[in-house]
């Protein structure tokens, strides 16, 4: 069985280098919708109360990679190394101390979590799992007729895979999970499962730059969750149009018309729902999904054909526009030269400046959506003599979890004061931690760790803290040091 | 597997350099204003800084350029990035040399971004412009003038600083205006929830 030679070209050009990065351009348009997003979130608000981070989104927090695996820092720091700070989002390398092999990074918050959404397509390879399908929530697959194995054999015969990998299975077969598989995959380093991971550590650690390296590694995570998002708002990854989203044609034009800075900001007139699951902003199954709205409403040029353009158009000049509902160019056409009766559908510039401006504004809002969805929970502190510390949750009602104070030296050394399981509960007090004042004298902060289930039974990590000094404002975390870039 | 890696790099239009020089993608700018001639992604780069409202040369604007490489056989896939930046003289001038021999072994060189920041005014970028965030297509190589306007009271700072962007050189002199930002943000950002009134949340079977 034969691939064809359009699915042939799409599978080699995806294997040929494992950094080749398609869709939305990463440094660009993925960074820069992000960036809108977080702007209209309430990330600042809870940078400010749940981290004590006074700058909010613009305060710096530095990474050290000798406090991660030797694989992961190696990994992390390449792929850190390879940003553009042209854009901005490329971390500033400090001094590197004894006993470190690689330097530490720094950037602010803002910046770390636009990295995170250029990273999610760094190497390449990672975007076969951004795709899914509008209609069927399917991953990216292979057009019916081509085998799993055919494809995996071809790619062997085409030296993109060699045979070791095709008895271990994996050789490159063109498929990919599901994206909203792939954001809660544990294989993902910038999936939910490591968001979680690295924002519990980020209250826990016991020092100060782990705390940071943890924090900077949550905002990745998130980073990349957003630009997973993002790319179901490209109607190629909602039609499995492998061969379009690599010749990068939408792409492009995206990137260079807005660049990172020229995004615009969030539709704030378009209702999207705070969802049950962070999935179904991608694809939920009724309609709502982002993946789902931009396949009912966009086209992608695989699926163009000449029964798209009703009968009857006349061409003006050398040929016309089909408008939708939503956009005026919605397909290009033009008479062929040999028979002007046969029409030939394509998209231009046009249908690029219609789509783009059509579905940027709507991608932000989703994006916006997430990110206030994945911090939800916010929590509020007092602490008092007769009561202790007293914990309410603002926002959102919670199932069952664990409580877990820590107190905060005036070293930044944290230590778990107490634990304790908390019942379901609404936007109220959410408990009460018995807390004698005199136990405290020895902390200049409380910081609180919820971890659990909302009432949909989906995970939840929040936190929260509060300054036990009086007269002066909690030190950030991450006050300036006397480190300076190499 | 060479026809795959034309697709992608036919995209382009690329100079053929000698030695082992990477590729580098054809640049945006003209070489000189006026010329008509393309500039080149390599540098040098020179030009002058100048206060729009008096049409006198800004001293000590940091002026930051930086080349920014992807993987050669890729669409825009980021490799490596290089950033020089020098301060403007008392004659708001600038210069940046070309991208050293050293730098030009990364992968394609895919564009060349220059940022120009003086705190009381509104920043510069060679590929956007501030007011409407609409392509800058007067960006020069050579000779290139860059007016900067006084910083509006009305202004975000934090548009402001989201839009130039957050390099190590810049975020070293835009201090003031990162707090100023920051104070911003604090006003404008989304609330949190308000606190709950009730005395008590009510407990519910889960």
């Amino acid at each position: 069985m034969r691939l064809s030679r359009k699915w042939i070209a799409a599978l080699l050009a995806l294997c040929a280098t494992t950094d080749v990065a398609v869709g939305y351009e990463g440094s660009t348009t993925l960074a820069g919708l992000t960036e809108q997003a977080a702007l209209s979130s309430r990330l600042q608000r809870r940078m400010v109360e749940r981290f004590g981070l006074s700058l909010g989104m613009f305060e710096p927090l530095r990474l050290d990679p000798s406090l991660l695996s030797v694989e992961r820092a190696r990994n992390l720091y390449v792929r850190l190394s390879a940003l553009d700070a042209g854009q901005g989002h490329a971390p500033e390398v400090l001094t590197r101390k004894e006993g470190q092999s690689l330097s530490p990074l720094r950037q602010h918050v803002l910046g770390w979590l636009a990295a995170g959404s250029v990273l999610e397509t760094h190497p390449a390879v990672r975007v076969r799992h951004h795709f899914v399908d509008g209609k069927t929530g399917q991953g990216l697959h292979r057009p019916s007729g081509v085998t799993s194995v055919s494809a995996s054999a071809e790619s062997v015969q085409q030296g993109i895979s060699t045979v070791r990998q095709l008895l271990a299975g994996a050789a490159m077969d063109g498929t990919g999970l599901a994206a909203t598989d792939w954001v809660e995959s544990s294989d993902n380093d910038l999936g939910l499962p490591a968001f979680w991971t690295a924002y519990e550590r980020a209250v826990t650690a016991p020092t100060t730059v782990a705390r940071e390296t943890a924090l900077t590694e949550a905002l990745l995570a998130l980073g990349g969750l957003l630009g997973v998002l993002s790319q179901t708002g490209d109607p190629a990854f909602v039609h499995n149009d492998l061969s379009a989203v690599l010749s990068g044609t939408y792409a492009r034009f995206v990137g260079q018309r807005f660049g990172r800075a020229g995004v615009p900001q969030p539709d704030a007139k378009l209702d999207v729902a705070s969802p049950m699951r962070f999935r179904d902003l991608l694809f939920d199954g009724k309609g709502q999904g982002l993946a789902e709205r931009t396949a009912s409403r966009y086209l992608s040029p695989s699926m163009l054909s000449p029964s798209l353009i009703p009968a009857g158009s006349k061409p003006s000049g050398s040929g016309g526009y089909v408008s939708s509902l939503t956009v005026k160019h919605w397909l290009a056409w033009q008479p062929s030269e040999a028979d002007p009766s046969v029409r030939s559908p394509f998209l231009d510039e046009r249908c690029y400046t219609d789509y783009s401006t059509a579905l940027l504004p709507e991608i932000g809002k989703f994006a916006q959506v997430g990110l206030d969805f994945l911090l939800r929970g916010d929590l509020r502190l007092s602490l008092a003599s007769d009561t202790g510390l007293t914990v309410k949750l603002l926002d959102e009602q919670l199932g069952s979890g664990t409580l877990t104070v820590l107190g905060e030296k005036a070293n930044g050394e944290r230590q778990v004061i107490k634990t304790q399981a908390t019942l379901p509960a609404r936007p109220g007090v959410l408990t009460q931690v018995p807390l004698a004042e005199d136990s405290l004298t020895d902390y200049v902060r409380l910081a609180v760790l919820w971890k659990g289930r909302d009432r949909n039974g989906q995970p939840v990590v929040t936190s929260s803290v509060l300054s036990l000094r009086k007269t002066e404002a909690a030190p950030s975390p991450s006050a300036p040091t006397t480190e300076t870039s190499e | 597997m060479r026809r795959c890696l034309g697709l992608g790099l036919g995209l382009l239009s690329l100079s053929a350099l000698s030695g082992c020089m990477g590729p580098v993608a054809k640049a945006p700018f003209a070489g000189r204003l006026g010329s008509g001639q393309v500039g080149s992604l390599l540098g040098p780069f020179d030009g002058q800084v100048l206060d729009q409202s008096t049409a006198s040369p800004l001293t000590s604007a940091l002026v930051v350029g930086t080349w920014a490489f992807e993987e050669p056989g890729g669409i825009a896939s980021p490799e490596s990035s290089y950033s020089v930046s020098v301060v403007t003289g008392s004659d708001g001038n600038y210069a940046l040399p070309s991208l050293p021999a050293g730098r030009q072994f990364a992968g394609l060189l895919r564009r060349f971004t220059l940022v120009v920041y003086k705190a009381g005014f509104v920043g510069y970028r060679s590929d956007l412009r501030f007011d409407d965030r609409s392509p800058r297509h007067d960006f020069v190589q050579r000779g290139n003038v860059v007016r900067l306007d006084r910083f509006p009271q009305s202004e975000s700072h934090t548009k402001h600083l989201v839009f130039l962007g957050s390099g190590a050189a810049l975020r070293g002199a835009a201090q003031s205006e990162i707090i100023a930002a920051s104070l911003e943000l604090q006003e404008t950002a989304p609330p949190l929830a308000a606190e709950p009134t009730e005395p008590a949340a009510a407990k519910e079977s889960h």
